[in-house]
């Protein structure tokens, strides 16, 4: 099972640009770079909880568990 | 910057201006007091010195000083790079765990060394005399002792660092 970040899916639901999100979330637009494409470690449940203020969403709309594909 | 870049700024340099002068010192003592059986005594206060001593061996004691000038530039070398990855705000990384735990070792090193540098020069110097009237010498001082015991404090502190390191490392890659 992997964690699949749909950011982006949300970012245009909102009509937000990366760069103003992470201006009202509090971080680099790099990180939020990392985040759209999965190279993060893990996100913070504070970062979580600013984003998910920001667009006004739950975890679950940006966070979705799904299989692994077959290597 | 911070209090660690400056102060690392300036540690910088500090180490190389030492570096510099340390070997600069020996050459100009033996250009001031050029290595000569009646200068001998001179060169090596505090050791017993033969009278008969050869050209040959007070340049053997001189050599076998060597290999603690290079563990001490070595150490010192280690210290500059340690400054500058400071400096550069790279503070618990992987490279400056490794650089503290190379000081600490090069700090061990160099205290055995200058035990078993005394033993040898002893033995070499004091070589011409009669024998039973030649020496070996062992010597540790109070100094020398606490500069050990800071040598393995910091060994052990680059030990914990490396793994303060690698939790730094994965903490960066929370967001």
């Amino acid at each position: 099972m992997q964690i699949v970040v749909r950011l982006d899916v949300m970012l245009a639901r909102r009509k937000m640009r990366s760069r103003e999100l992470a201006a009202e979330v509090g971080i680099t637009e790099q990180n939020i770079s990392l985040l759209k494409s999965g190279k993060v470690k893990g996100i913070r449940f504070e970062t979580l909880a600013r984003i998910c203020e920001v667009l006004d969403c739950q975890p679950g709309d940006i966070l979705e568990a799904s299989p692994t594909p077959p290597s | 910057m911070n209090r660690i870049q400056r102060l690392s700024y300036w540690l910088s340099i500090a180490t190389s201006v030492v570096m510099v002068i340390i070997p600069a010192l020996i050459v100009m003592q033996l250009w001031q007091v050029p290595p000569r059986p009646d200068t001998a005594a001179q060169l090596f206060p505090g050791m017993a010195v033969a009278e008969a001593i050869t050209q040959n061996q007070i340049w053997a004691a001189i050599a076998l000083g060597l290999p603690t000038l290079c563990a001490m530039l070595w150490t010192l070398f280690q210290m500059r790079r340690l400054f500058g990855t400071y400096r550069s705000g790279d503070v618990l990384t992987q490279l400056s765990a490794c650089l503290t735990l190379r000081i600490g070792l090069g700090m061990i090193a160099l205290t055995g060394l200058k035990l078993l540098t005394g033993m040898a020069q002893s033995v070499v110097l004091s070589w011409a005399a009669p024998a039973g009237q030649r020496a070996l010498a062992v010597a540790l001082s109070n100094g020398e002792v606490g500069f050990l015991l800071a040598a393995g404090l910091l060994t052990v502190i680059g030990w914990a660092m490396r793994e303060a390191a690698v939790v730094a490392e994965d903490h960066r890659g929370f967001i």
